[in-house]
Order: structure tokens, then C-alpha cells, then sequence
């Protein structure tokens, strides 16, 4: 099954190559040298751990990318009938491609770190303990995901980007904070990925104190939500 | 094999559609199917035929009631064993290729010796040509041959058939027939159950009819029952005497322009139309008298009406 998921998934990964090769043009430590010199990035931020941050994007975006409409549109287009018509557990099939898809997110992370710095730097310099933010970034997505995907009809992939944005463009959540009432802007910050909690694990990478506390909210969040998808596959009728 | 007790299910609708919010597709069937027995479902659209197979597939839970497959719960049969499954409506990832297909539904199956069998099925269908070709290219008669080909990719102990013969053209219905067939004979143990309106088709193809009506098992009809074949009807051509019939077919009884006549089995029914043969009469035509299953469905669904 896993030659054909990934013979399924040719156009994604060009998508895929799209969103890196945008992300590499983004990344700061990959071309803003002088950006450091001239005081607008602490300079830790800009060596092989400062990378991570973009890697903890490509990775969510990956997930969303490699996931989006991994059960809703088997179910919605009947293809889940056929599968499972055969001897296998739901969770399984989906579990399945689930994994394989954090394996991609993984790997792709993991080339982006080393062939990013050798593109840039003309070496690679290290910076694997930045990969905690792309694991994380594979739950936290992946996790979204799998909810999203069990439990909605379509459009699981739009729901889950229109969450990843703010994570993106921290601004947007500005906005939203003026635009609720406090009570439901702290719900808003509960439901949406802990941006506050990846900040810190952040800081804690580049600084080198390492934020446990902050790691284990946000590997939390992102395991209630695959959690919770798991228990929709297992529980809901597929007809 | 399967078995179901006052089965109910239910689905949630909206409240223009219904009062309380519910739609009762099964509304108390209880159906027992033997090792070895082929079971045609007919009835009229809406009557719960799918609803029916999807519960026996676990894809849906009774309301209500018990269903078992082979002694477990729907669900867990399946994930153990697979059932050979055709849906009314056949899809399969558009940009898979037919063997790629087939190979994909060895695999979830973990078919043993995939490859063969896949050749196998490709060969039983007549899909070896279209092996290489897309998913989305195939002519719906060519899909819904791939889907039969899935179902029977894995060696499976039952089969559920929701219109199989949707867009295939007069040879391949024909073929089917032998494929099934040929599918029922390397185990006898096997079941099959077929969902279908091509009601001269189930009838060829199965032991035991169930009539499905309003959610309800109206009738369950054994269309192998002995003395089923007893009656024939009989046309002759130009004016026989009556006489030379009787002598022929004792007890013949005349029904307009044709013959109604008794014979045990086909045997005996050969030996006495030679025997009016030799007497000069000629034959128009000669078919079993028995009612045919749509003769018999109008006539359930009649009396249920009336009632």
C-alpha cells in the first residue's frame, strides 16, 4: 500500500517543493547576513538553530499539504467502501498513511536543514537539535489534521491552513485580540495551535536552555487532536 | 453465516422530510443465510437493499436488533476476513491504474501470490488488455468489470453484489454468470448475496429471493424448490387436436391459445414433446409455467398493497 499512497501523492510533493523553495527565499539566517549586523535579528537567530523555526513551518505545512482529505475524501468519493471491504482496520489504513506522511515532513525537514545550509553557507554547520520544532510541528498539524479529516465532509486542508496563518503572520492575531471580547480571545488561543508554547521552545533551542515544559504543551495539543481523529475513525459509520 | 435479528436502522433527517427527525430505511428484518446459499434481495427503490448490505459490511450499525457475520459482529468479520464487496455506485481512485488497482486491494487483503492472483481476476474479467490503463479512462461497464475484479481478488467466504450488472452489456452479464458460478464451485460453503433489478438475471443466479419492501422482508421465495419446473406452457403452431395433446401430456389443461402441461423434470418432458412430435403436431414454443420472479414480486407487492 505504501508505493501507491506515494505514487498517489506525485503532485502533492511538487506542491511540496513549491512551498520549500519559498521557505528557503524566507529564511532569514539563509540570506540576512547583514540584516544581523545592522541589529534586526539577534545574531543566534540567524546560525544553523535559528533555521528551525522555518523548519517547524515546512514541516506543518507538509502535514497539511500531504494529508488534506486523507479520510474525508474517501469517504466522501466512496473509496473508503472498497477499502474496507477488505481485510483491514480503518485505523490501520489511515494510521498508515498518517505515519508516512510524518515520515515525509520528517525527511523533507531534515533535507531542508542540511541542503538549505550547503545551498547557503557552502556548509553544513550543524543545528539538529532544531528538528524538535518539526516534530512538533508534525503533531501539532498532523494531530489537526486528523481531526479535521475525520470529522468534516471536505475541506479539512483549508480549515487546518486558515489555522496554520496566524502561526505564520503573528499580526493576524492582533488583530483578532481587538476585534473579541477577552474572554473569547483566550478560547481563540486554547483551540488554535500554541504559538506562545513553539515561541519559547524556540527561544529555548537558540539560547541553548532547552524548554521542556513548553515541548511536552505543545506535543500535548497536537496528540488530543490525533487522538481525538483516531476515535472518529474507529467510532463513525463509513456509509 | 449471516444472521439477523429484528434488525432496525434508522437515519437522522431533516424535519421536512420527517416529523421526528428520523427515517427508518429497516424497520425489524430478520434473515438467516446458510453456508452455501445464493441470495437474491430484490424490491423496489428505497425498499433498504443497500442499507441492508452496508450493515452486513459494518459500514453502518443497526438501530436496533443483532447482526452477525460468520458468528461475530459485522465489523470484526470483515477486518479479519474481507467480504467481496461491489457497491451500486463503483469508485476507485481515478489516477490508479487497473492492475495498480487491483494490486492496491491485494495488498490491503494481503492476498497470498498477489501477483498471480491479480492476473487471474484481470484474466476472469477480460481486463487484461485495459491492465495498464487509467481508472478515469475506463468505460463504466470496464469499471464496474474492475470492481468485480476487486471482489474477487481475495479468497473470500462471502460476496455482496449491489448491482453488479450496472453498464455491462449483454455478453459480460452473460460471463458473470459463469464467473459466479464458477466462484460458488471452488467452495461450496461459499454465499452470495446479490442486490440487483435485473430480476431474470437474480433469478438464473441464486437459490433463495428475498423481497424487500418499505424497510420490510415482505416474502422470501426458494426458487429451487422441487416441483417448481412440474408446470410448462406449451404453444402450438396450427390447430392440434386436443386428443393427440392429452395423449401426449396427460391431464393438459387449455389456457387460451396455449398449453398448460405436467412433467416431473426436463427428462420426462423431452420424452413426451418427441412422443406429440411423432404424432405431427408442431411446436411454437415451450417455456416452465412456474411464475417468474417479476410475475411473483408484482404479485407480493400487490397484496401487500392491499392489505
Amino acid at each position: 500500500m505504501i508505493p501507491v499512497t506515494l505514487r498517489g501523492w506525485a503532485p502533492r510533493f511538487l506542491l511540496l517543493a513549491v512551498v520549500v523553495w519559498m521557505l528557503f527565499l524566507l529564511e532569514p539566517g539563509f540570506h540576512k547576513h547583514e540584516a544581523a549586523a545592522a541589529g534586526d535579528l539577534p545574531l543566534e537567530e540567524l546560525g544553523p538553530l535559528g533555521i528551525s523555526a522555518t523548519l517547524s513551518y515546512l514541516a506543518g505545512l507538509a502535514m497539511i499539504v500531504f494529508l488534506a482529505g486523507f479520510v474525508s475524501t474517501d469517504r466522501r468519493r466512496g473509496y473508503a467502501q472498497l477499502y474496507l471491504s477488505h481485510p483491514t482496520r480503518p485505523l490501520a489504513l489511515y494510521g498508515l498513511r498518517w505515519a508516512l506522511a510524518a515520515a515525509v515532513a520528517l525527511g523533507v525537514s531534515v533535507l531542508f536543514l542540511v541542503l538549505g545550509q550547503i545551498l547557503a553557507w557552502g556548509a553544513f554547520r550543524g543545528g539538529w537539535a532544531g528538528l524538535l520544532l518539526p516534530v512538533l510541528s508534525v503533531l501539532v498539524y498532523g494531530g489537526l489534521m486528523a481531526f479535521l479529516s475525520a470529522a468534516l465532509p471536505r475541506g479539512d486542508a483549508w480549515v487546518a491552513l486558515a489555522l496554520f496563518l496566524p502561526t505564520f503572520f503573528p499580526q493576524a492575531l492582533f488583530f483578532l485580540e481587538t476585534g473579541l471580547n477577552p474572554a473569547g480571545y483566550r478560547l481563540l488561543l486554547f483551540l488554535l495551535p500554541p504559538q506562545w508554547a513553539y515561541q519559547e521552545v524556540y527561544q529555548g533551542l537558540v539560547t541553548g536552555s532547552p524548554a521542556w515544559a513548553p515541548a511536552a504543551y505543545v506535543a500535548g495539543y497536537g496528540l488530543f487532536w490525533l487522538g481525538l481523529g483516531a476515535l472518529l475513525v474507529r467510532v463513525r459509520e463509513w456509509a | 453465516m449471516i444472521h439477523l435479528a429484528d434488525v432496525v436502522k434508522e437515519y437522522s433527517a431533516p424535519p421536512w422530510r420527517a416529523a421526528d427527525g428520523r427515517v427508518r430505511a429497516l424497520d425489524g428484518i430478520s434473515l438467516e443465510v446458510a453456508p452455501g446459499t445464493a441470495l437474491g434481495i430484490v424490491g423496489p427503490n428505497g425498499a433498504g437493499k443497500s442499507t441492508l448490505i452496508r450493515l452486513l459490511l459494518g459500514f453502518l450499525r443497526p438501530t436496533s436488533g443483532e447482526v452477525r457475520v460468520g458468528g461475530m459482529a459485522p465489523r470484526a468479520f470483515v477486518e479479519r476476513h474481507g467480504i467481496g464487496y461491489v457497491p451500486e455506485s463503483v469508485a476507485i481512485p481515478a489516477r490508479w491504474t487497473t492492475r495498480g488497482a487491483l494490486g492496491a486491494f491485494a495488498a490491503l487483503g494481503e492476498v497470498p501470490d498477489a501477483h498471480a492472483r491479480v492476473d487471474r481476476v484481470l484474466g476472469m474479467l477480460g481486463l487484461e488488455g485495459l491492465a495498464r490503463r487509467r481508472v478515469g479512462a475506463l468505460s463504466k461497464g470496464n469499471l464496474q468489470k474492475l470492481a468485480i475484479a476487486q471482489a474477487l481478488v481475495g479468497p473470500r467466504r462471502i460476496l455482496l453484489l449491489d448491482e453488479p450488472l450496472n453498464g455491462l452489456d449483454p455478453v459480460w452479464v452473460a460471463r458473470l454468470r459463469g464467473v459466479l458460478a464458477e466462484w460458488r464451485a471452488e467452495d461450496p460453503e461459499r454465499v452470495l448475496m446479490v442486490v440487483s433489478h435485473n430480476l431474470p438475471e437474480v433469478e438464473r443466479a441464486v437459490d433463495r429471493v428475498a423481497v424487500l419492501a418499505g424497510g420490510r422482508i415482505r416474502t422470501e421465495l426458494d426458487l429451487r424448490a422441487p416441483g417448481r419446473a412440474a408446470e410448462w406452457r406449451l404453444e402450438l403452431a396450427g390447430d392440434a387436436s386436443a386428443a393427440r395433446v392429452a395423449e401426449a401430456f396427460p391431464g393438459a389443461v387449455r389456457t387460451g391459445e396455449a398449453w398448460t402441461v405436467r412433467a416431473a423434470d426436463e427428462g420426462e418432458m423431452s420424452r413426451r414433446l418427441a412422443a406429440l412430435l411423432a404424432e405431427g403436431v408442431r411446436v411454437r414454443s415451450v417455456a416452465p409455467a412456474g411464475a417468474g420472479l417479476e410475475e411473483r414480486l408484482h404479485q407480493v407487492l400487490a397484496e401487500e398493497g392491499a392489505k
